[in-house]
């Protein structure tokens, strides 16, 4: 400590010290956060359709086109060192060989940034529940004036709740073998991705650790892929646009009835 | 962090640790200038002696040093001012939940670490150590140095 440079070294080795054991304690501390985690998830449509993986593919592959209601609420999820989280549900089918574990494929995802996280660009927008679409022509107009500025819209929910109704899938999957239809026993899985400020990705979503639960439901009852050309074809549209904000634009109201 | 003894030139218990670092730094901050080469001496010693001062005043500036209390008290106050930041830090952020104030108060109180340690401030230097008293030559040694006396 005799001379500048060394006080300079000394204090900035000891203030690693101190952050990287501050960062530490911060991870472990959202352990103690208490998270309870739950959803339901259910069919609304399946179809298979054939298609080309592109256009100028002369392979012919199936295709499943799978709608869904989602009913989730993660908002225990979010504790002070959560940055976002990656949210995403599997179709889960059996493979064709016994021996060989069960096909996963991504349907559809979404990434839930944090109140501390106002700058982020992924920010899913829940969109607007179908009944409460009318009640608000008034509003409207403020609305757009503000959200001009910045930000496209709002979630009509708080963070960390979703209630799809007769979601349009964002990826339309499909099988190794580019075979998909009678396939039986399919499931959706809602799974996520919580990714802290500090500290490690975490995949568990079903363990019970300490004072955080698994995830209650989340897992659909199992349906089948139907034969091709089984129903006529309606909407095979995915999701498109940023974080799949259009949602109802053209889509069939639900048949059953949302709840109050 | 062992604290380095340059202003004191003794010998004895002191001389013996760190001998070769201290014997070159007293002969840098010795106010009498080494004995030059004779032609040297005769043509520029006023510009040699004036940079000489120049840059030693520079090095003082630019190295800060302090004394050895102000090393201790130095090295006390960035333990207590950065591991309590890191504390307090913690705490406020947990008890606001909110993270970016941990990161801030965090990054502040280093920044008054660095403010308060770093640059030689007079407290650090209260406790000044006195050169010794050159030996005289009554003391019976005498150190020749390229037939010169020396010491």
């Amino acid at each position: 400590m005799h001379s500048a440079l060394v006080r300079v070294q000394n204090v900035f080795g000891f203030f690693t010290t101190v952050a990287f054991t501050v960062a530490a304690v911060i991870a472990l501390s959202s352990f103690i956060h208490p998270q309870t985690p739950s959803a339901t998830i259910q069919l609304r449509n399946v179809q298979v359709v054939k298609g080309r993986p592109h256009y100028y593919s002369y392979k012919k592959e199936e295709y499943a086109h799978i709608k869904f209601d989602l009913d989730a609420d993660l908002s225990t999820l979010f504790n002070w060192n959560t940055k976002q989280v990656f949210l995403y549900i599997k179709a889960i089918y059996p493979s064709t060989k016994p021996n060989e574990p069960a096909s996963e494929a991504i349907i559809w995802d979404a990434i839930l940034a944090s109140d501390s996280a106002p700058w982020n660009e992924n920010h899913y927008i829940h969109p607007t529940p179908p009944n409460t679409k009318k009640a608000q022509p008034k509003s409207k107009a403020t609305a757009k004036t503000k959200s001009k500025t910045k930000q496209a819209a709002e979630s009509p929910y708080p963070r960390g709740q979703l209630h799809l109704f007769n979601q349009r899938p964002k990826y339309q999957i499909t099988d190794i073998s580019g075979k998909l239809q009678n396939r039986t026993d399919v499931q959706l899985e809602l799974s996520w991705n919580a990714q802290p400020w500090v500290g490690a990705l975490l995949w568990a979503n079903k363990l019970d650790m300490g004072m955080w639960k698994g995830l209650r439901g989340g897992v659909s009852d199992a349906f089948d892929f139907p034969e091709i050309g089984a129903k006529k074809k309606k909407d095979l549209e995915t999701e498109k646009g940023k974080e799949g904000y259009r949602l109802q634009a053209g889509g069939e109201q639900p048949r059953r009835a949302p709840p109050a | 962090m062992s604290f380095l003894r340059l202003r004191s030139h003794a010998p004895g218990a002191r001389a013996a640790e760190s001998a070769g670092a201290t014997e070159a730094t007293s002969a840098t901050r010795s106010s009498t200038p080494r004995p030059k080469p004779a032609t040297c001496r005769r043509n520029n010693s006023n510009i040699t002696t004036m940079a000489d001062q120049l840059l030693e005043r520079a090095r003082e500036a630019v190295e800060g040093q302090i004394d050895f209390e102000g090393q201790r008290l130095a090295e006390m106050i960035t333990t207590v001012v950065l591991g309590g930041a890191g504390i307090f830090a913690f705490f406020i952020g947990f008890m606001a939940q909110d993270i970016k104030l941990s990161l801030y108060i965090g990054l502040a109180g280093t920044a008054v670490t660095f403010l308060a340690v770093v640059p030689p401030w007079p407290l650090y230097n209260k406790n000044p150590e006195d050169w010794l008293a050159p030996y005289s030559t009554t003391s019976g040694i005498n150190i020749d140095v390229d037939g010169q006396k020396v010491g």
